[in-house]
């Protein structure tokens, strides 16, 4: 049998090793997304979504949600931008659909939703809206060609739900 | 057994307390799973039986709520207690901690049969309770500086499964899936039980269940088609309640107050449209009221039966109670494009007779002459001089008050104008401004809550609500007085067509406003009631009364409880004299008469009146509750009790009745009897402060001191603050334009400086 002196050296040791290999993930910092929670993504997307935050310009906040099924990969997409001129603002925006946006009703105070024509995705779609002085760019996509929960329609669906989710939240 | 060796010397070592810190920082900083929470639903809704067993079934929904249970609770914000999960608001479910909301089976499981139903829901209130821009501002508002939890508070009703799931938290696990069905079918058709009436979403649900077994247990979740199609009535068991068909049902929600884990200071009623129920003449509960009606709940106007259109099982005899709820929001369907919902809302708000306008009197101020009622007496007008008119609009068919609810958001408002033949305007009160807003000088039956600041609390941003400025709402049956003031141009040519009207917008401009930004389309406007006459530059001689017209009697009537409420007690006498000349026969004449009299405080007339009303019918409540208060002074305590002792055998659930009879049994120090008056009094109204602070009396008395103490603190959160009035004060003192909106008597006129005309108009 050990002493009592040799188990608590590995013990030490044990918690060392521990402590230096736990604090990358201890000090990583919970990213959460302000207008669409993972959980909720996750629905979406039909598995249990990664999220990432970024926030390209002090006027700018991106939440990339994505989830991997073997060869297809499934994301979402949430980008807020606080207009500073909503006329001028907006307008370029709303160019980013072009003559193929589908208006949307009862999405913020005005939305349309359009192909994505994302390169690299099979189906995807994109909704342009405002809410107030808040203009948001949401994008769902899918690389897999016959996805059975992310058909053409049902991307357009899904879409709408979070658009009407994140209008909701910055109302 | 003590503990030797090597795991002794871990236990203790700080190598391992280290160990533990960062296994345990681990766990709370390495990123969550989330919860899937659709687990219980099926896409299909399998046609062919489920081969699980009623037993099977049940244990499985209990693993599956535990399971739920252990991901959701330790990051659950338990900030009013751990058994508090929807504390500011009330809401409750059957059963330990959170519901998964995968165990709500969807609406559209429910309208796959319920076809009618679901179309109609769909455009319904109730389906975006939760959703709406309306309703996420305000409610956005409050999370953002107070922090979601609060939010429990507005959702226990507005999206109850959110509440119940656990949602409602930081950083939340929950898929939010369910907040485009807010109240959706299985949270209604899941309720159990109900709390009181104290509203804030005082029910207990049920695991919603689509089936009940054999022996009458509920069997949670989906059930396959062929199932509930085999057993129709135990599908029915499940999903129906007799609680369903009754106002309390109503009241769970209809009801609402501010408590103070909301504030922070102190309870606050907010909306009491069950409690104007009660109180007025269609619950039969109270024998106060000026007029007597049939008997009629919310959902004797709310959700009438009508003929379905689409395949509805629930439908009997062809009709089915409707799931449209009309009622008088414009906005939702408006937004949402919901055109039908919106032609029905319209439809409503039109139909029912609900309210009553009465161009009922012209007083000549020049001459000082009063003609009234109009139409029924001859006259005449002259060019230059100046006349004022007194419309009299009548809450006679509404079964609560006018605005009910959110009186801080929804707009109703007299348009008065005056027009030459030419069409020109001589005088417009409660028009539109261009930029969407209501002339500020309108008479509107909105009220203007304010915080500590005396500022109105705009935005809905109920926490700060610390007083009400002024509150011009018309409670259920009664009148009121609205006085338009106006000369006659000296070159006026013509007759002169003045037309009142009462006009109702969802929402308020500015409320609009704050939500959308300026640049939104104009909400709908609908006219409610409205009437014109035509007045003659000359003589006038009387007019037919027009088909919606009161008759006279009833005019008077109306005038008389306008001008009761307007503490203007000698023209209220007049008024109602008026009435029981007409109708010598009509009781309620004199015991109005009485009323005023009491008012006045000339405890004889009043003696005499309400004794002619007992010579008409001797046993008649209403005249037996007044003759008690009039004992009660001349200190005649055994006719004062036997006369409210014969109220409450008659109406049992008088508010009224039962407080005065608490009253009298405590002054006659029958302790006994008081408190199974004031318990009665708790069980209608459990907000009733008369109830808190004589049941904390009687408690001490008795020796029950935990009892005592509980009623005194509830009647110290419950009773008005006495400096409340200072905000208020602070307010309209700040805001002259609409300062006299606040007195009871005032006069609206064509200038911009108001002048009060002297009171005793009718005596003249």
């Amino acid at each position: 049998m050990r002493r009592p002196e040799y188990w608590r050296k590995r013990a030490f040791q044990l918690a060392l090793a521990l402590l230096v290999t736990s604090l990358p993930a201890a000090c990583q910092t919970h990213a959460v997304c302000p207008w669409i929670n993972v959980a909720t993504a996750s629905g979406v997307l039909g598995g249990e979504a990664t999220l990432s935050l970024t926030n390209p310009s002090p006027t700018v906040t991106t939440c990339r949600f994505d989830y991997k099924s073997g060869e297809e990969v499934r994301e979402l997409t949430v980008q807020i931008t606080a207009m500073t001129d909503l006329g001028k603002d907006y307008a370029l925006f709303k160019a980013m659909c072009g003559g193929d946006a589908t208006p949307l009703r009862a999405i913020g105070n005005e939305a349309v939703m359009c192909p994505d024509n994302n390169p690299g995705t099979a189906h995807s779609e994109r909704v342009v809206s405002r809410v107030r002085n808040s203009a948001f760019v949401l994008r769902l996509s899918t690389t897999a060609k016959s996805s059975p929960v992310m058909t053409q329609d049902s991307i357009e669906e899904k879409l709408r739900f979070v658009a009407e989710l994140v209008s909701g939240n910055l109302f | 057994m003590s503990t030797k060796g090597p795991i002794r010397h871990l236990a203790s070592s700080p190598a391992t307390m280290v160990f533990l810190a960062v296994l345990t920082a681990g766990v709370l900083f390495a990123p969550r799973a989330h919860v899937q929470a659709q687990a219980a639903q099926s896409a299909e809704y399998q046609d062919a039986p489920d081969a699980r067993t009623a037993d099977q079934k049940i244990a499985d929904q209990e693993r599956d709520r535990r399971e739920f249970n252990a991901k959701v609770s330790p990051s659950y914000n338990y900030a009013f207690g751990k058994d508090n999960i929807s504390t500011p608001g009330n809401a409750a479910v059957e059963g330990p901690g959170f519901v998964q909301p995968g165990a709500f089976p969807t609406a559209e499981y429910c309208g796959h049969c319920h076809q009618e139903a679901y179309h109609q829901w769909r455009q319904a209130l109730h389906s975006n309770s939760f959703r709406t821009p309306f309703y996420r501002t305000s409610v956005n508002i409050l999370i953002n500086t107070k922090g979601i939890e609060f939010a429990r508070h507005c959702d226990s009703c507005h999206n109850p499964v959110a509440v119940l799931s656990g949602g409602l938290t930081e950083d939340s696990l929950v898929d939010r899936k369910m907040d485009t069905d807010g109240l959706t079918c299985t949270t209604c058709h899941s309720i159990q039980k109900l709390q009181s009436t104290a509203g804030n979403g005082g029910f207990i649900m049920g695991v919603p269940a689509a089936l009940v077994d054999e022996k009458g247990r509920r069997i949670p979740g989906e059930a396959s088609y062929a199932d509930i199609m085999a057993h129709l009535d135990r599908h029915s068991k499940a999903v129906m309640q007799d609680i369903y068909h009754k106002p309390e049902f109503c009241a769970a929600c209809h009801k609402a107050n501010l408590p103070n884990p909301l504030n922070g200071y102190k309870f606050i009623p907010a909306f009491s449209a069950y409690d104007d129920w009660q109180n007025s003449k269609f619950s039969q509960r109270n024998p106060l009221t000026f007029y007597q009606a049939d008997f009629t709940t919310c959902q004797g106007c709310h959700m009438k039966r009508a003929p379905n259109v689409l395949p509805e099982p629930g439908a009997k005899n062809g009709t089915f109670a409707t799931h449209s709820w009309p009622a008088g929001n414009t906005a939702v369907p408006f937004y949402y494009g919901f055109d039908e919902q919106l032609a029905k809302t319209i439809a409503f708000l039109k139909a029912g007779n609900y309210l009553n306008v009465d161009l009922f009197a012209l007083n000549k101020v020049d001459e000082g002459k009063m003609i009234a009622p109009l139409g029924s007496e001859p006259f005449s007008l002259t060019s230059g001089e100046t006349v004022q008119t007194l419309v009299v609009i009548q809450n006679k068919n509404i079964g609560h008050s006018l605005i009910p609810e959110v009186r801080d958001l929804y707009e109703a408002w007299v348009e008065f104008t005056v027009k030459q033949a030419d069409g020109k305007e001589i005088y417009h009160s409660g028009f539109i401004k261009p930029n969407g807003m209501l002339d500020e000088r309108a008479h509107s039956f909105t009220n203007r809550p304010v915080n500590t600041g005396g500022t109105f609390v705009d935005n809905h941003k109920v926490w700060t609500i610390h007083s009400v400025a002024y509150d011009n709402t018309v409670p259920a049956g009664r009148s009121v007085l609205v006085r338009y003031q106006f000369t006659i141009p000296k070159d006026a040519s013509g007759p002169l067509t003045v037309t009142a009207r009462v006009n109702y917008r969802h929402l308020r401009q500015s409320y609009l406003n704050n939500i959308f930004g300026e640049d939104h389309p104009a909400y709908p406007i609908v006219e409610l009631a409205t009437r014109t006459r035509v007045l003659n530059i000359g003589k006038n001689d009387p007019t037919p009364a027009s088909p919606d017209d009161n008759p006279d009697w009833m005019r008077w009537n109306n005038a008389g409880i306008a001008y009761l409420d307007q503490l203007q007690y000698i023209d209220s006498i007049h008024a109602f004299a008026q009435v029981v000349k007409l109708r010598p026969d009509y009781a309620d004449g004199y015991i109005n008469v009485g009323i005023a009299n009491i008012e006045w405080e000339k405890y004889a007339s009043a003696r005499a009146e309400i004794k002619k009303a007992l010579q008409l019918y001797p046993n008649y409540a209403r005249a037996l509750y007044y003759m008690s208060l009039l004992e009660r002074r001349a200190g005649h305590s055994d006719a004062e009790l036997a006369d409210l002792t014969e109220v409450v055998r008659q109406f049992p659930q008088s508010r009224d009745a039962r407080r005065e009879l608490g009253i009298t049994y405590y002054q006659r120090d029958d302790d006994a009897h008081a408190l199974e008056q004031f318990q009665a009094l708790q069980g209608i109204d459990p907000d009733d402060v008369a109830a808190h602070y004589n049941l904390s009396l009687l408690y001490r008395r008795m020796g029950m001191m935990d009892k005592a103490r509980e009623q005194a603190a509830l009647f110290a959160t419950k009773k008005t603050d006495p400096l409340a009035p200072t905000y208020s004060l602070a307010f309209l003192r700040d805001h002259p334009e609409i300062i006299t909106e606040s007195v009871p008597w005032h006069v609206h006129t064509d200038n911009s400086t108001e002048e009060a005309m002297p009171p005793r108009e009718l005596q003249r």
